[in-house]
């Protein structure tokens, strides 16, 4: 009976070892699998959540960014606009030939209506003109250009000095009340008739305003 | 008796058995599904990063193309808002700043003393060289010159009838009413040449002299290459 007894408990105690073994181990493959596995790819997780928010703080950084540049362009194209505006009684100028033919051709009408006559010691030479290109070009520090035109004339000087209050003033044809052409007067030289006479010599120089190219300011 | 204790024993050892497999069985089991459950949770876990990567690789391809784009239009639009400004400021000062000369032909022409005749041999009027002499590599000389100062230069005669301290100082109220010209080259300063006068009047004291003169506004004199040709 002894015998039947100690083999009983013999089986006992090997069973619950046999289970807490398995308790164990089985146990420990659940909490391995949430150890080892689990908890590094959540922590992964998270942090590229945290990547992702802090790119989401970046775009909306670069989407304020993008609104200020396109603010910048609608600013440019404003002051395009106006610089267009403000530039609109300049002149088109002939780079190549120092020239701005159509400020010349007006002159040369206005010295015609105030009779502004040409020196006498032109009058003989070929192609003589009251209003000539003075051959040189200026560029002011913003890129503004401007091209020199000589008048040389003789006349009265009440005829000379409506000529120089008109060029200074000078109107459109087609509507009085647009400025068209800024000319600048640089110098000028009165030179008294040396025989006591009324007409005069005069030699002006002046610079004729260019308009730009407004497309590449800046560019 | 005992054949029947023996088959009693028997069965409660199979029994013993029986409940230590079960147990065993079950705890393996209960491990099995706490494992898939684990599993899943990885499985659940590995599909929301991938998730979040693929998010993250097309946002940051995004911000790269975005952020290079801002980097070439951003520069280039300030530089161009800020060269069109100052363009537009240049041409506002142009029409607005610019000289005439108008105003001092008109002075010219207008006065005189009251007692005397002007007769001008020659009128200068150039730019005034006030800034000094242009720096050789200051390739906006000409248009700060053209923008700057003017300087007036003129001779001639004035033919005095009342005294020289009387004309004199009709003079300096006449340089006073040059209103354009005090404006645009200063106020004027006549000079009176009396060593100059015409000699034909030297015997008869009551009537006019023709005496020289010049004229000179924002103390210049005219550099030589500013003279006539």
């Amino acid at each position: 009976m002894a015998e039947k007894g100690l083999s009983s408990g013999g089986e006992w105690t090997a069973g619950i070892v046999a289970i807490v073994a398995a308790l164990l181990l089985g146990g420990a493959v659940p909490v391995g699998l949430y150890v080892g596995l689990y908890k590094p790819k959540e922590e992964e997780r998270l942090a590229a959540q945290q990547r992702e928010a802090q790119l989401q703080v970046d775009w909306d950084l670069l989407i304020a960014r993008q609104d200020r540049v396109r603010g910048l362009e609608e600013d440019a194209k404003d002051m395009a606009a106006r610089l267009t505006e403000i530039e609109e009684p300049f002149a088109e100028a002939d780079v190549e030939r120092l020239d701005v033919p159509e400020v010349r051709a007006r002159l040369l009408t206005l010295a015609e209506k105030h009779h502004l006559e040409l020196l006498p010691e032109r009058q003989q030479q070929l192609g003589s003109e009251r209003v000539y290109i003075g051959n040189q070009r200026i560029t002011f520090e913003h890129g503004l250009t401007a091209t020199k035109l000589i008048i040389e004339a003789q006349a009265f000087y009440h005829d000379f000095g409506r000529f120089v209050t008109e060029m200074e003033t000078l109107r459109d044809e087609n509507d009085a009340s647009k400025a068209k052409f800024v000319i600048i007067p640089e110098k000028l030289i009165c030179k008294g008739d040396p025989n006591g006479g009324r007409r005069h010599v005069f030699v002006l120089h002046v610079f004729v305003v260019e308009k730009r190219d407004i497309s590449s300011i800046g560019q | 008796m005992f054949e029947l204790n023996l088959i009693k024993d028997k069965a409660k050892a199979r029994q013993r058995r029986r409940v230590i497999f079960l147990s065993i069985v079950s705890i393996l089991f209960l491990a099995g599904l706490l494992s898939i459950f684990v599993g899943s949770l990885f499985w659940r876990e590995t599909i929301k990063l991938k998730s979040v990567n693929e998010t993250i690789t097309r946002k940051q391809a995004d911000i790269d193309t975005l952020r290079a784009e801002l980097d070439i239009r951003q520069p280039a639009a300030k530089k161009r808002r800020n060269a069109l400004i100052e363009a537009w400021k240049e041409d506002v000062m142009v029409r607005q700043d610019r000289p005439f000369f108008n105003p001092i032909l008109a002075d010219i022409a207008e006065h005189h003393p009251a007692s005397a005749e002007f007769w001008y041999n020659d009128i200068t009027i150039s730019t005034s060289g006030s800034r000094g002499p242009a720096a050789a590599d200051d390739q906006f000389a000409a248009s700060k010159d053209l923008m700057g100062t003017r300087g007036l230069e003129a001779s001639g005669y004035i033919e005095i009838e009342a005294s020289d301290i009387v004309t004199e100082s009709e003079l300096n109220q006449v340089a006073k009413q040059m209103d354009g010209m005090v404006k645009l080259v200063g106020e004027p300063k006549f000079n009176l040449e009396i060593s100059g006068e015409n000699e034909d009047n030297e015997g008869d004291a009551e009537s006019s002299r023709y005496v020289p003169f010049n004229m000179r506004a924002a103390q210049t004199t005219f550099r030589a290459d500013q003279q006539a040709p």
